[in-house]
């Protein structure tokens, strides 16, 4: 009987495992979902500025914007790195700070670090100085979190503590695939355009105007490199709670398998007890 | 119909505005800029402030509240890339 009661105390762990990986992945699938809007809003944002700035920028060159103009020599880079708010979501953080190690072995330049997500501090921390962490970033991120973000890299870089600011994080490929990868943020990378036209009116000049079109398009940047990445944590979060509830559904049902055995096999003790006992009495009376 | 100018209002959170109207008077640090079509093209500083505009057959007007930004003119397309903006809807 010892052995049946522990399996059900089991069953019953498992079952609340269940519960709460099956309740985990749908707060994720919700999460995405939200991610994913908030990815097409921004869309036509990141296109326009992106578009125009390269359109402006065909005519004549960068016209002095710091943002934009190639340090000739790149001494000290900021590495920033896009981990999750939080673990349970497979290889998605680890494979991320295995990719960061990899980059800084290989890296011969001074560097820092700036840290975006809440998990990992003791794995972050304990190795390695993190300049500053951005832990408050929402598991949808607004605007206002990644304009944050993006005001204080841009200071970073217009002060010279950085010449090159890489963004590390997990592209998403797909809702199974996320890669790790590396995009350099600062100096911005205008697009090449073919069609320009030199006719342009600019209000009140050209300078301030590829400026303002350049935060718009670094910060739309920020955002939806920001959103890809939650958007990949999320999705990882589903698959790898998917396949849990899935593996805790086997357990139940080896488990209960394992149950109904142990049960049958008690009654089939007592029968055969009544039963060679009744033998014994029928014996006796004879 | 020729006379028309193509308005997009664009922020990111999302297309605030997008619709064909014949006047826009756009906020800028200068004062406000009025745009007919045929507009020569035109890039442009825009402050917080109201984008007003007329459309429509009885030449309606309506107002949109805006962050600031940068304002697009070229082939009567008008495209307003700015901080924030009121969603309205069309």
């Amino acid at each position: 009987m010892a052995n049946t009661r522990a399996l059900k105390a089991r069953i019953a762990s498992a079952e609340g495992i269940r519960q709460i990986t099956k309740s985990m992945k749908m707060v994720s699938a919700s999460k995405l979902r939200r991610v994913q809007a908030a990815r097409e809003r921004l869309d036509p944002m990141a296109r326009e500025s992106r578009r125009l700035l390269a359109k402006v920028l065909a005519g004549a060159g960068p016209a002095g914007e710091p943002l934009l103009e190639d340090r000739p020599e790149k001494k000290k880079v900021c590495y920033v790195l896009l981990v999750g708010n939080r673990g349970l979501c497979g290889v998605y953080n680890t494979a991320l700070v295995k990719f960061l190690e990899e980059r800084l072995k290989q890296e011969q330049r001074a560097h820092s670090l700036v840290v975006c997500g809440s998990w990992g501090q003791d794995v972050l921390e304990g190795e390695r100085e993190v300049l500053r962490r951005f832990d408050r970033i929402g598991d949808v991120p607004e605007a206002g979190e990644a304009g944050e973000l993006s005001a204080y890299l841009t200071q970073l870089y217009l002060s010279g503590e950085a010449d090159e600011i890489v963004f590390l994080y997990q592209r998403f490929d797909s809702f199974l695939k996320q890669t790790p990868c590396a995009f350099t943020l600062l100096p911005l990378q205008a697009e090449e355009c073919a069609g320009t036209r030199a006719d342009y009116l600019f209000e009140p000049d050209r300078a301030s105007l590829v400026g303002a079109l350049a935060r718009l398009a670094l910060d739309s940047t920020v955002f939806s490199l920001l959103l890809e990445a939650r958007n990949g944590e999320h999705a990882a979060r589903m698959a790898s709670m998917t396949s849990a509830a899935d593996n805790t559904e086997e357990l139940i049902a080896k488990l209960t398998l394992a149950l109904n055995h142990a049960r049958q096999a008690a009654i089939t003790t007592e029968i055969s007890e009544i039963a060679g006992g009744a033998e014994a009495l029928n014996g006796g009376r004879t | 119909m020729a006379d028309k100018i193509k308005l997009s209002i664009v922020s990111q959170e999302g297309t605030a505005l997008e619709r064909d109207v014949s006047y826009v008077n756009i906020p800028t640090p200068f004062g406000s800029l009025g745009i007919l079509s045929g507009h020569a093209a035109l890039l442009c500083a825009v402050e917080e402030g109201t984008v007003r505009f007329r459309f429509g057959e009885e030449e309606e007007t309506d107002r949109i509240p805006v962050g600031a930004g940068v304002a697009h003119v070229e082939d009567n397309q008008v495209t307003l890339l700015v901080s924030w903006a009121e969603k309205k809807e069309p």
